[in-house]
Order: C-alpha cells, then structure tokens, then sequence
C-alpha cells in the first residue's frame, strides 16, 4: 500500500520553474531513493513533502490518507513524517541531548522518549559521548550522527533524507548507510532516500526515481538500475 | 608607511577613532579633575551607583524585549519602547482604582502584584497584537520594511495613547508602604528601588529558568537559530515568535510599574526615550544575547547616574545633569565605533 503518493507536483521560486509535474510513490516499509545530479530538484522535493515550500494548487501530496498540502510543517511532523535535511542543519548552540530532546518536541510519551533515547544512543555511541558538548562544535560525520539520532527522537514513519553521505568519508558513509537499513529492517521505518552518491543509495534501496531538472526521467527496481547503462554513464560515474 | 597604513584604515575608520579618542579624552580629563577636586565623597557616589542601578534594571527590563525580538527575527522592533508606555497606562489605571478602593493603603503587596498583572497584560497583548497585524505579514519582506513598519507602528500607538489618555502627565498614585528608604552603612536606598531590585532580579531568574530549562524555552532557542529545522522538529514558528513577543511584553509592562514607583508619573510620550535607551542597552551588551541586555542595561544606568558628576561637571559643563541623555547616545556612537558587537556580542552586522 502506498503510504506517500505524489502527484503532478509543481514548485515555483518565483519564476523559476524547479519542479515540473512530478509523480512518485512510496509504499509502506520501502527504501525508495530519489537520485540527480546538482540542482536537478531533490531538495525541492523533499521541502514541498514536509511543507516547508508552497506548491500549486493542482499538486496533491497524500500520506497515510491525509493531503499534507493542507497542513503547516509542524503539523505534518506531528503525522510522522520526519525529515533531515541537506546539511544537517542541528542546532550548534545546543548541546547534543538537548538537540536529541528537540526531536522529541512533538511528543508525550515520556517513557517512549526514554526508550528512544537509549536506542539513539545505542545506534551512535558517539553521540552518548559526547552528549553535553555543543552541537556546532561536533565534526560533520557527528553533525550527521545527530541529525539522523533527532529524527529517530521524533519516531518517524516515514523519514525524508537529504544526502546523509554529503562531505563524510568512506568510512562513514557506510557508516550511516548500515544505520538506515537498521532503520528500515528492524524498526519498520519507510524511507524516502535523496542522494548524490547513487551507488550507495541504489545498493540498499528497493526502487529508485532518476531526476533531471524538475521532472522524473527513469524509475524501477534498484538492483535493475545498477546495471542499467544509461544510468551507469550518468550517475555511476563508470 | 603612511600609505601602508592609509591601505588598511580608510578615511572614514580613522575619522571614527579620532572622534571616539577625542571623547575618550575627554571623559578621562573630566573624571580625574572632578575626584582630584573631591567635591563628592564616597557615599555620595555610592548613592549615584545605587540609583543607577535601579534605573538600570529598568532599562534591562526593556531591553529584554528589544534583543528577543532581535534574536528571533533579525529585527529591531522600535515599537518596543510603547509596549512599556501602555504597560505602565496600565499599571497607573489599576494603581487607580486600588487607591479609590484603598488596597493601595492597606495591602502593598497584592498591589503590586495586581499592578504588575495589569501592566503585564497589557504590554503582552499589545506586543502579540502588533506582531500577528503588522510584522507577520513581512517575515520576507527586505530588512528595511518591517523596520520603517516598527517605526510607524510606535507612532501608531503613542498617538492613540495621546488620543485616549490625554497629552498630559499623570501622577503615578503613591504606594505609602513604599515611601520611606533604608540606609546601609553610608548608603540610602529608597524602598521604592529595593522594590525594583528584587522584583527585577525575581524576574530575570524566571525568565532565564523558562528560556534555558522549559521546552517553549528550547523551542524559542531553536527558532531563533534556524526556522526552517525548527519546522521541522515540529516547533510552530508563528506561535513560538508569538510567544517571544509577548514575554518581551511581560518584562517591558514588569518595567512599566517599577517606572511609575520609582519615577511617579505617565503620560503618552514616555515610551520613546526610555525604549531608546534600552535599546542602546541591548546594543551595549551585544544584541540578541539576554544576558547581554541585563549587563548592558545595569552598566548604562550606572554611567548615566554617575557621569554627569564624574565627567561632565570635571570639564565645567554648567548643568550636567540636563545632559544624562546626551550620555546615553554618545555610550551608543562609541560602542558602535569601538565594539559594534557589545560586549558579551556576536556579529550585528551580519544581521541588522
Ligand atoms: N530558494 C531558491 N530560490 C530560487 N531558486 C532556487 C531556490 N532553491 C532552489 N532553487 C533552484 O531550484 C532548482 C532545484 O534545486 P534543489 O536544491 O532542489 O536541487 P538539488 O537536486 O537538491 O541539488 P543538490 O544536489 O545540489 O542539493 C535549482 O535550479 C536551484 O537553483
Ligand atoms: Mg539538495
């Protein structure tokens, strides 16, 4: 069942026509990647899904029944739909836990916070280390660590990630791309994936869209994509 | 050489420093005649220091207000300083009817109390109001237009003041419990100022506990560092800048009340002088760091109290003290030529 259906989705910035009638589907319990190449639209996406960007009236964004063209972007937090963006973005006049706690701002559950909590630190034990240090003064790879640690505070659903792997060397790439699929197998959680690093996406995707200035040009199985020549040329870099 | 020197200081840097050294000069001569002349002695300066103090909490108070905005919004509300006026409309209309009452008399406390409420209500109320109806609708507009719109709604505001209250000066009721003063050791200090010192201090330890330990505190925090991620951690921006307008309201309306027990008098213009002096606070301390304005109000209420007799009398200006605002903005000119940061500041000009 398609738990994020997206359909004719046009973004403007003022004239600027950066998304052209996109559609795009991601069924519960998936790892779906969204690849392209600079400027192509994959953050434009993302910010239009999580509201942070207007889209045109004929758009439709629907997520678990709900058209989350309708709601404010703490509103569609509330619903579970968590998204890191591009550049990690973490508080860096914030300590660590109370970055982790900011996470958690939408919710109740004090006790399911705890456990949260304690998996986040489990699954990073960088970050329990350093849990009282200022968030600006942690490396990129720990940036990360942290943006991806908030958004599990948030108990996401559906998670919205903006090219976790940019700046980190290889090491933590894989790293980060191991936790995601954690993320997903163990925990359920459906992804939404946008990356540069295409090998890496399509490696733990199951389906994947290719997006080339504002409008989906390729879609399909991951595994197929990999060997698939025009992408290969493209994206793979072979 | 001088063209080495000419490369890194153009002309209007070098201006700036000659004119900042000439002041500095200046205040330097004034203050070493007038205590190498010893016409005041210790406890008159002490006394000089405790009133500046009382008037610096004052100003910090205000200030809160000015350098939370600032924060949240990269936006200096000059409205600000009408927040406070209306407070202390306020704080005067139920320190009326306590006094008809006799509440006033008879029960200090809840008077206070009752008054600070009033006024509270009031600033915050109207803070909310004019965030949600004139500076939301250009939260992205250019820097210069909500500034120019802050601007006219100070206007807009002491002018209905003007229209409602009159253009006169009213006479703040006395509080008789709070008439008399205390000495320690040489020192005087009017009730009326231990009032504001405790009443100040009470309220910067609870807005301090809310911004650093409560989760609205932390949602202000993280608006105020970046909107967008706070969006996305599920904070609801407009309510949270909402939400900082009116606790900058609260401390100006706290500042309103002290304003009319210590200064015993409103009228619809009050606003304006004191708000800009605040906001010279908050610049002094560094713009949108709190406990900035705190430091920076404190420090400005002291110089103005202290200097017209430590520095303006030494150089022999005939009435110094019809100079204490002049002081102000000249404290305001040599921080933005020595120190446009303040002091505990990060950039301004990045910003602003
Ligand atoms: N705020 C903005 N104002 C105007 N144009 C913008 C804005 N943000 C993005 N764009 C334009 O929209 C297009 C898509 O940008 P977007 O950031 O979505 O690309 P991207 O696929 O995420 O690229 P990258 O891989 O470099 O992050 C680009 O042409 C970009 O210049
Ligand atoms: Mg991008």
């Amino acid at each position: 069942m398609a738990l994020l259906e997206i359909k004719n989705l046009h973004v403007y910035y003022g004239h600027i026509h950066a998304l052209k009638g996109i559609n795009l589907t991601v069924d519960e319990g998936e790892v779906v990647t969204l690849i392209g190449s600079n400027g192509a639209g994959k953050t434009t996406t993302l910010r239009a899904i999580s509201g942070l960007l207007k889209t045109t009236e004929d758009t439709s964004v629907m997520y678990d029944g709900i058209e989350l063209r309708q709601l404010r972007p703490h509103q569609i937090v509330e619903k579970g739909v968590i998204h890191v963006p591009e550049g990690r973005r973490v508080f860096s006049r914030m300590s660590v836990q109370e970055n982790l706690m900011m996470g958690a701002y939408a919710r109740k559950n004090r006790h399911q916070i705890a456990d949260d909590l304690a998996y986040v630190l489990k699954l990073f034990p960088r970050l329990q280390e350093r849990r009282a240090q200022h968030a600006g003064t942690l490396s990129g790879g720990e940036q990360q660590m942290l943006a991806m640690g908030r958004a599990l505070m948030a108990n996401p659903k559906l998670l919205l990630l903006d090219e976790p792997s940019m700046g980190l060397a290889p090491v933590l790439v894989e790293t980060i791309f191991d936790s995601i699929e954690q993320l997903n197998k163990q925990r359920g959680i459906t992804i939404l994936l946008v990356e540069q690093n295409a090998q890496m996406a399509l490696s733990i995707a199951n389906r994947a869209y290719v997006l080339e200035t504002g409008r989906i040009t390729m879609s399909g199985n991951a595994q197929e994509m990999l060997h698939d020549e025009k992408v290969i040329s493209a994206y793979l870099g072979l | 050489m001088f063209a080495n020197l000419r490369r890194k200081y153009d002309f209007t840097d070098v201006l700036l420093w000659l004119i900042g050294g000439i002041l500095l000069i200046f205040i330097l001569y004034g203050s070493i005649v007038t205590l190498t002349s010893g016409k005041y002695t210790t406890a008159q300066w002490l006394n000089f220091i405790v009133f500046g103090l009382a008037q610096g909490g004052i100003y910090a108070l205000i200030a809160l207000g000015y350098t939370m905005v600032y924060g949240i919004l990269g936006m200096i509300n000059f409205a600000h300083g009408e927040f406070f006026m209306l407070g202390t409309f306020g704080a005067f209309f139920m320190a009326e009817a306590l006094s008809a009452t006799g509440l006033l008399e008879s029960n200090w406390v809840i008077s206070i109390l009752l008054m600070l409420a009033a006024a509270m209500i009031v600033s915050a109320t109207v803070a909310i109001l004019a965030e949600r109806i004139a500076y939301r609708p250009l939260r992205r507009a250019p820097r210069l237009v909500p500034l120019i719109t802050a601007i006219g709604v100070s206007y807009f505001l002491q002018y209905t003041a003007r229209g409602l209250f009159g253009s006169g000066v009213e006479a703040f009721p006395n509080v008789p419990a709070l008439a008399g003063s205390i000495a320690v050791g040489p020192i005087k200090i009017q009730n009326t100022q231990v009032a504001v010192f405790i009443a100040t201090a009470v309220l910067l330890l609870l807005l301090w506990l809310f911004v650093s330990k409560t989760k609205v505190g932390r949602a202000i925090r993280s608006v105020a560092e970046d909107k967008d991620a706070a969006a996305l951690m599920g904070v609801d921006v407009d309510r949270t800048i909402a939400i900082s307008f009116a606790v900058g309201g609260i401390m100006a309306g706290a500042a309103g009340v002290m304003y009319g027990l210590v200064f015993r008098q409103v009228a619809f213009y009050m606003g304006f002088v004191p708000g800009l002096k605040a906001f010279t606070a908050a610049v002094l301390g560094g713009i949108g760091n709190l406990a900035g304005a705190v430091l920076g109000g404190l420090i400005l209420g002291v110089i103005e109290s202290v200097g017209p007799s430590l520095f303006l009398e030494g150089i022999g200006i005939p009435a110094p003290h019809q100079l204490k605002d002049g002081i102000a903005f000249t404290v305001l000119v040599l921080i933005l030529i020595f120190r446009p940061t303040g002091i505990l500041g990060e950039r301004l000009s990045k910003r602003a």
